[in-house]
């Protein structure tokens, strides 16, 4: 079983609690919250939950539950829109940490760096160096989580430490540019390839090579953004239909047309596409196959992309302001599509690994046994 | 709010030996016989043979004559089969529409007779849905049946029934009363194929060949006890089967060789052909995860009726999509005058001329997008 199961009882009780919570006073909080904004209140109430810690083990200092659980809460979390580093602290970081043998210090919102640091030892010391583009909300995190080659270790930074450059996305989550000039990791550990992942259930390849960090981050932040573009993406099916059944043009509501009603088909099918997407990223996270995240960040990134057109499209004009809720939702849509990887990008490294692995039967590479 | 939700899992141990299984099959078959795999996609032989393995009409009981197996396991051959370009013309029809017709709706009589034959590989069924005035408003057919004696007098003109020339029996919907509301007056009639007064004619289409056909029926005499199911709810039986009919695997490989032929010709071709299949291999991947997850809501015994038609739409406009990714290689080649791979160039010229029948055969894509956006809107 590795896909999110809906009828786990543990998991349709987190749901339903993050949904009471999201639906009530927090989604009013979220949807004032202005760019690069952090909705304390609503972070205080997910933390107290457990939610950003989820899937990572309790002696680790996470809130214990696997990957279904985190993936669901990464999912609901983006059906509201709620602007806070759950991915970013549950799949990425907080996984770093616990993969490496460290612990997640208590209550802490974390940042991830994708691309490594340098490391160099001076008495006795660790000293790291090196700058990160666009990691997400560095800003607003007290500690952030860096890969170093060689040997491969995990390092776990203070941001205090770091010069800090804000920025964006096109959503206005925070996408800082970090630069740390020879700072002490508060906590380090080298990897040790021998100590099998835990969370992995089922690895495909036992005997992969050197695990490389960088790249298995990057595959799960991809995997993270499938599973929240999908919950975006059901959220603003949600409100194209709403927006067909009240808003009235020509003497009827807009749904009456089948040039529209056919619109809202377009992008249920795509949510559909992106439904399947998170099973797929669900399993990557479970079995560390980067064929699996690399489909489903492609197909969710191209259905974000149709979701968040067609959207726009249903409501006219007043889906173009920021008056309406849709700009929540779409934004975030363009926005995901192309962080850890667009289409494009995990499209062309699957094919070029298609291609050099190519056997006689395409389809056995597709589907494996 | 109403939200489509495609119950998803993974494939069992059980399910993967299946598929090694089917896959050493075809690789024989392969060897034997390469042609096979790129001819008419009609062939008795190797229906039988796949009838001898207990892979045809799986789903059908053992007490007549079927394998007894689940329809995800149903879906696993399905899909290994139409991967490998198999020719299943001569049981398709039969075994993913007739047999759960029978099962659900025969008499006993016409289990005990036909069942076992569709397992076998021996009988073939074609589909007498469509006439030439009743496309997307099948309800409106215009086939007459009337009573006579104990049986039925049927006449009226079906077109599109795939490989009616070549198979012996045909499903034919018909109007049995015309005093009722237009859904409520059909009914379906087993019609033999080689009685009086059926005449099968070929219909060509666009890449030359002939699997479609015209069957006009002149004051064909029908047994009173070919009627299948009741007098009168042919339709409902048929909204009930069309479900199943749209969510399988079937509405998104159908131009896999397309997508073969371009990984095989990848190595020559321009860097970005990698891209393209790259999309490519992420679509099947999540495609035949969304197929399986229907699959596996069919054998709990739901019917996502909705959610089938929503992934036939996505998977029959993703076919036509791999075609116009491939031919786009094709053609750079072509204008650098450099020859075109031949295994590609033949794959996206005869599907070229196929695919733009995807989005309309088996619900067109307007029809699927009224069923999914009147679900949305109710």
């Amino acid at each position: 079983m590795t896909g999110p199961d809906p009828t786990s009882a543990e998991a349709k009780a987190l749901e339903e609690a993050m949904r009471r919570l999201l639906s009530t006073r927090y989604d009013a909080l979220a949807a004032r919250a202005t760019d690069r904004g952090w909705p304390e209140p609503l972070w205080d109430s997910l933390a107290e939950m457990g939610v950003p810690w989820l899937g990572i083990a309790e002696e680790r200092g996470g809130s214990g539950g696997g990957v279904a659980e985190s993936a669901l809460a990464v999912r609901v979390a983006a059906e509201y829109a709620a602007p806070l580093p759950i991915a970013e602290t549950a799949l990425l970081a907080g996984w770093a940490l616990a993969r490496a043998g460290l612990a997640v210090p208590e209550g802490a919102a974390l940042a991830c760096a994708i691309e490594p640091l340098r490391v160099r030892e001076h008495a006795g010391e660790l000293i790291v160096s090196g700058a990160v583009r666009d990691v997400g909300w560095a800003s607003h995190c007290e500690y952030l989580v860096a890969v170093c080659p060689t040997p491969e270790r995990v390092v776990l930074l203070r941001t205090a430490d770091a010069r800090i450059e804000p920025g964006a996305n096109i959503a206005g989550e925070p996408r800082d540019h970090v630069t740390f000039d020879r700072a002490r990791p508060i906590a380090s550990a080298v990897l040790d390839p021998a100590v099998p992942d835990p969370t992995v259930l089922d690895p495909t390849e036992p005997d992969m090579a050197e695990p490389d960090m960088a790249d298995r981050l990057l595959t799960r932040g991809a995997a993270a953004r499938s599973i929240a573009i999908s919950g975006a993406a059901d959220r603003v099916l949600d409100l194209c239909v709403e927006h067909a059944r009240t808003r009235r043009q020509f003497g009827k509501p807009i749904g009456a047309f089948q040039a529209v009603a056919h619109l809202l088909a377009r992008i249920a099918g795509a949510s559909v596409a992106a439904q399947g997407a998170v099973a797929l990223a669900v399993q990557s996270l479970h079995s560390d196959d980067m064929s699996l995240a690399a489909a489903a960040k492609t197909v969710a990134s191209e259905a974000a992309g149709t979701v968040a057109e067609l959207a726009h499209q249903v409501h006219g004009a007043i889906g173009m302001t920021r008056e309406h809720d849709l700009h929540r939702y779409t934004r975030r849509l363009w926005a995901w599509r192309d962080e850890y990887g667009s289409d494009r990008y995990w499209a062309r490294r699957t094919g070029s690994e298609l291609i050099d692995t190519a056997a006689g039967e395409p389809w056995h590479d597709l589907v494996r046994t | 709010m109403f939200r489509l939700t495609v119950p998803l899992a993974d494939e069992t141990e059980a399910e993967r030996a299946l598929r090694r299984e089917i896959r050493a099959f075809l690789a024989q078959e392969k060897a034997a016989d390469p042609d096979l795999f790129a001819g008419s996609g009609f062939d008795i032989g190797f229906s039988k043979r796949l009838g001898s393995r207990g892979w045809l009409g799986m789903t059908i009981p053992a007490e007549y004559g079927g394998a007894g197996r689940t329809p995800v396991e149903q879906f696993v051959v399905a899909e290994e089969l139409l991967a490998a370009r198999a020719p299943i013309g001569a049981h398709h029809a039969a075994e993913r529409q007739t047999a759960p017709m029978l099962l659900r709706f025969g008499t006993e009589d016409q289990r005990r007779r036909f069942l076992p034959q569709i397992a076998a590989g021996t009988a073939g069924f074609a589909l007498g849905m469509s006439e030439p005035d009743s496309g997307s408003d099948l309800a409106s057919v215009r086939t007459r049946a009337t009573p006579d004696g104990d049986g039925w007098r049927v006449s009226g003109t079906k077109v599109w029934t795939s490989w009616a020339d070549r198979v012996g029996h045909a499903v034919v919907l018909c109007r049995t009363s015309s005093e009722e509301t237009k859904h409520a007056g059909l009914s379906q009639l087993i019609v033999d194929l080689r009685a009086p007064g059926v005449d099968v004619r070929p219909i060509r289409t666009l890449d030359g060949t002939a699997h479609f056909c015209e069957v006009i029926l002149d004051d064909v005499t029908v047994p009173g006890d070919m009627v299948l199911g009741n007098i009168g709810d042919g339709w409902k039986q048929i909204g009930s089967e069309l479900a199943y009919e749209r969510g399988g695997p079937d509405r998104w490989l159908s131009t896999f060789a397309v997508y073969a032929a371009l990984v095989r010709a990848a190595p020559d071709l321009e860097p970005e052909a990698g891209v393209a299949i790259g999309r490519c291999a992420a679509w099947y991947r999540v495609l035949h995860t969304l197929s399986y997850g229907i699959a596996r809501a069919v054998t709990e015994g739901r019917e996502p009726a909705v959610e089938a038609a929503a992934v036939k739409d996505l998977g029959t406009v993703f076919e036509q999509r791999v075609v116009s990714l491939a031919r786009e290689f094709a053609a750079d080649r072509s204008a650098e005058g450099r020859p075109v791979p031949a295994e590609l160039a033949a794959a996206v010229r005869d599907f070229t001329l196929l695919a733009s029948g995807y989005t309309i055969r088996g619900g067109s894509t307007e029809v699927l997008r009224t069923i999914v956006s009147r679900e949305l809107l109710r």
